[in-house]
This record gives C-alpha cells, structure tokens and sequence, in this order.
C-alpha cells in the first residue's frame, strides 16, 4: 500500500472512531483536515474572519454528522470537504451577491505561483495536493474555469451561464465533461484522498 | 477510484454534485438515485472528484484559537444518531410469568401489523377486510385479557404450594417485581393497541371519501434509515395525516418540514413544519398552503427553523 493510500485509510479511521464519539480522534482529524478546509473557506468567502467562523461551525458540524460516515461510498477527506462545502455554500449564498463572489474568487491568487503547500502537514497529503494541482492545470482553460465556478462560488449553472456569458447547454456539457476527465485523470495519477 | 462506465444522467450527477440543483429536480434525482444503484455510485465517485478542488485553492494553516474553541464546544456537543444508541432497559423476566412479556410483545407486533395491513386494505377500499383484521384486534385484546387472568392464576397457585425454603422465596419476589414490570409494559402495549385502533378508526373514516392515499417515506441517508414516515393522504378534503416515528433530533436552530410535489407546481407545495419529540416521534395533521391536484411524492426536509416558504434544506425522507 501507497504512502498515499495509507493515510486514506487512516482518515477513514479516524473518522469511524469520531462516529462513535472519540473526542481524542476528533483533534487528530483536526489536525489533518483543518488546513485544506480554512484554505477552501478563505477562497469561498474571501474574509478571514468569516472563514475562521465557517471552520468552526464546519468542524463543529462534521463532529455532529460522523456517526453517519460509510467508508463504502466516500473517503473521510472527500466526505469532510463536501459536507463543509455545503456549509459554505450556504455561507455565500446568505451573505453575499454572488455576482461579488464570482469576482472575489477569480481574483483570488492563483496557488501555483508560490509553494504554499508547506502549509500541508502530511506529507502525503501534500503529494495529493501536487497531483491534483497538477492534473487540474492539465485541462482546458475553459474547463478549469467552469469547474472552479461551479465549486468555489456555488452558484446554479444558469448562474454560471449568465456570468460568464455562455450558454446553458455548453456549460451542463463542459461541467460534466470536465469532471468525469478530472476523475478518470486522476484516477489514473493514482490520487487517493 | 474506480471508473464506472458512461451513465446516461451524467449532467444530472455532476449538478447535483455541486449543489446546483432546484429543489423540485432535487427531489426527483434523489428518487432517481434511490432506484438506480449505478447512478448513486457516479454520484459518490464525482463527489470524490469534486473533493479534490480543496486543494486548488491556495493552503493555509487555520489560527491556533479556532482549533481551542472547536475542540472546547464539541466536547460538550451530542453527535446526530446519539439518542438511536441508547438501549432500552431490558427486564429480566421471571421464568413462570416470561409468557406474559411474549405475549404483550406479540399483541404490540401483531396489532402494528394488523394497523399497516389495514392501511394497505384502505388503499383498495376493501371495507370488508378493514373490518374482518378489526376483528382480529378485538380478539387478540381478548386473549391478551385471558393471558392476564392466567397469570394472576399461576402466581396463587405458587402461592399456594407452600414451599418454604430461602431460595424460592426469593425467585418468587424476583418473579412478583418482574411480573409487575411486564403488567405495565402489557397495559401500555394494550393502551398503543387501542391507539391504533382509534387512529385506524380516522384512517378508515378519511377513505369515506374513496379519495385516500398512502404513502411511505424513506431515506437513503443513514442517519435517516431508522427513520419511519407515513403520511395519509386525502386528495378530497385537501388534508392529511403524518406520522413519525425514530427520527434523529435536528440541530439547533432548524426544523423538519412536510413538501407535497405535484406535478402541476413548479416547485414543492409547502406542507408544514413537524417537530419530533425527545424519541422522534411525532403525529401531526396538514393541509399544504396550495391547492393539490395530484400528490406525486411526499418529502421531508431540514429547514430554518419555523420553516420555509421554498424548499431550501437538504430532502432526508422521501416517498416512493
């Protein structure tokens, strides 16, 4: 087994025994999944202090919730950074235009021009981030715009049509399409998380 | 990850994916998925997917102090499902008077059964089988009354053996608290049969009208899966009956909420708020804010809490 596939199984867990109440597993998780979830609401929301907000209603929540992990269908990290996703989502769309969020995201600073990943403290979970980094800026220009549209703003497609200016249909397409090359790239690069 | 093959909802996967979905398509994908094991696994592998956008945006360590509060409030915070892993004391039955706690157990089975074979007859408005399983209930009431009388019986008749000695002296305490416990476990399980034969009664009186429908909600969530929902519904009169049973406490500051999808809307009908009891329970009578032409679906959701007027929260139960 992978250095890799290794701390998947260990997120997972971990995870399990947050399910049943282990407030020592709980600050481990923490430890290992706070990092790239602060980083997701700091681009989501653009404001550290409503970021350190959502990270603490998150992480309170994934608490909350995972007694109903199934290491079956998800792995802890994708399970952890969809469900707070969601939250944030929630976050952007009572707080915000999502017009300024739209905007605020594409200003953010793009993560490749410096090595940030040493905020990372796995080291396997660092090789994640390179691989997927590496992947994602394998795609289409196009491609990497919409899929960073549709997770980072949370707007509807018909939200992402009228904001960049496309149509419907070509946006359904190029989502869809862009994501299962994502998944099928990756997948072949061996990603684990 | 694995690589499942090209599935022909691939749009609908990657919106629902992200979220991007209206409520009334969310709905439908949800039963979608509920039929379809393939698309709930492309759904599971996107989200995977999708996961891995954590990474794109630039890392950062989060602040010292969010990691003290965080892990200060959850060590005083219940997880969801807590309350679905407290057992029931369990009573150690005396072994002359064990019958009697099969018994009550088997009249409350029984009776159940009989309350959702009666819901199934009055879909078909078969009044002659409501009234012949009605009869069944009658009668096992009566046999639960002979049980009863029996085990009075047996207790004088130990009495009466005169046996002395230290040791059945004790069983036969042992066996009085037991047989005291399983009299108030019997009068309750009597006192829910009556329940449901009183709300059996409302059930069969709703069908006058030849215009009822019933409805079993259910859950793909886990945490929802103990969960029980039925709702009753009369298309005539505009109303309808919800019953839930098991269902996890929602969190603070929200609250479940009854939707009624008809086709003829372009989005869920709202039904109503409904709260649960301690125990998940709760029994409540509706009438959605619109006009129903025909109830296709019946959901619950979690939403603010005194509710919504469109559905916004997550759908955790849903009808077939």
């Amino acid at each position: 087994m992978s250095d890799r596939a290794h701390n998947t199984e260990a997120d997972n867990s971990l995870l399990q025994r947050v399910g049943t109440g282990s407030h020592a597993a709980f600050e481990e998780f923490y430890d290992r999944v706070s990092g790239p979830l602060y980083s997701m609401a700091l681009r989501m929301l653009g404001n550290e202090q409503e970021a350190q907000d959502a990270l603490q209603e998150g992480m309170e929540h994934l608490w909350r919730k995972a007694p109903g992990f199934d290491s079956s269908r998800s792995s802890a990290f994708s399970w952890a950074v969809m469900l707070f996703r969601s939250r944030l989502v929630d976050r952007v769309r009572r707080s915000a235009s999502q017009t300024r969020t739209i905007e605020k995201v594409i200003a953010q600073t793009d993560p490749a021009q410096h090595d940030d990943t040493t905020a990372i403290q796995s080291l396997a979970r660092r090789e994640d981030c390179q691989i997927v980094r590496r992947v994602m800026a394998s795609l289409r220009e196009e491609q990497q715009e919409l899929l960073h549209h549709a997770f980072f703003t949370g707007l509807t497609q018909q939200e992402i049509a009228d904001n960049t200016g496309r149509p419907l249909g070509t946006v359904k397409t190029v989502i869809r399409r862009s994501l299962i090359e994502l998944r099928d790239r990756l997948t072949k690069e061996g990603y684990e998380s | 990850m694995n690589t499942p093959a090209t599935h022909p909802r691939e749009d609908d996967a990657a919106a629902s994916v992200f979220g991007q979905m209206e409520a009334g398509e969310r709905i439908a994908f949800v039963k979608a998925m509920n039929e379809d094991e393939s698309l709930r696994a492309l759904v599971d592998e996107l989200k995977q997917t999708a996961s891995s956008f954590a990474f794109k945006a630039p890392q950062m360590s989060a602040p010292a102090a969010v990691r003290a509060r965080v892990l200060a409030n959850v060590k005083k915070m219940p997880q969801d499902g807590a309350l679905r892993t407290t057992a029931f004391p369990k009573v150690k039955p005396a072994r002359s008077n064990a019958w009697i706690g099969w018994a009550a157990a088997a009249v409350f089975a029984v009776s159940s059964a009989v309350l959702w074979d009666q819901m199934r007859v009055v879909r078909s408005n078969d009044l002659i089988e409501q009234q012949k399983n009605g009869d069944e209930i009658a009668s096992l009431g009566k046999r639960v009354k002979e049980a009863q009388d029996e085990g009075e019986l047996l207790k004088t008749a130990v009495a009466k053996t005169g046996a002395v000695n230290d040791l059945l002296k004790q069983n036969l305490a042992k066996a009085e608290a037991s047989s005291q416990s399983l009299q108030q476990q019997l009068s309750e399980s009597t006192k829910a049969a009556g329940d449901l034969k009183q709300e059996l009664a409302r059930v069969i009186n709703l069908n006058d009208t030849a215009k009822t429908q019933i409805a079993m909600l259910q859950s793909t969530v886990k945490e929802y899966k103990q969960g029980v929902a039925v709702v009753v519904w009369n298309s005539e009169k505009q109303e309808g009956i919800l019953k839930l049973e098991k269902m996890p406490p929602v969190e603070t500051g929200k609250d479940y909420q009854l939707w009624v999808v008809d086709p003829s809307k372009k989005t869920p009908v709202n039904a109503g708020v409904v709260r649960v009891d301690a125990k998940g329970f709760a029994k409540v009578d509706f009438k959605p804010t619109l006009d129903i032409q025909q109830a296709n679906n019946f959901a619950i959701s979690v939403e603010k809490k005194g509710g919504v007027a469109q559905n916004e929260g997550p759908i955790v139960l849903l009808s077939p």
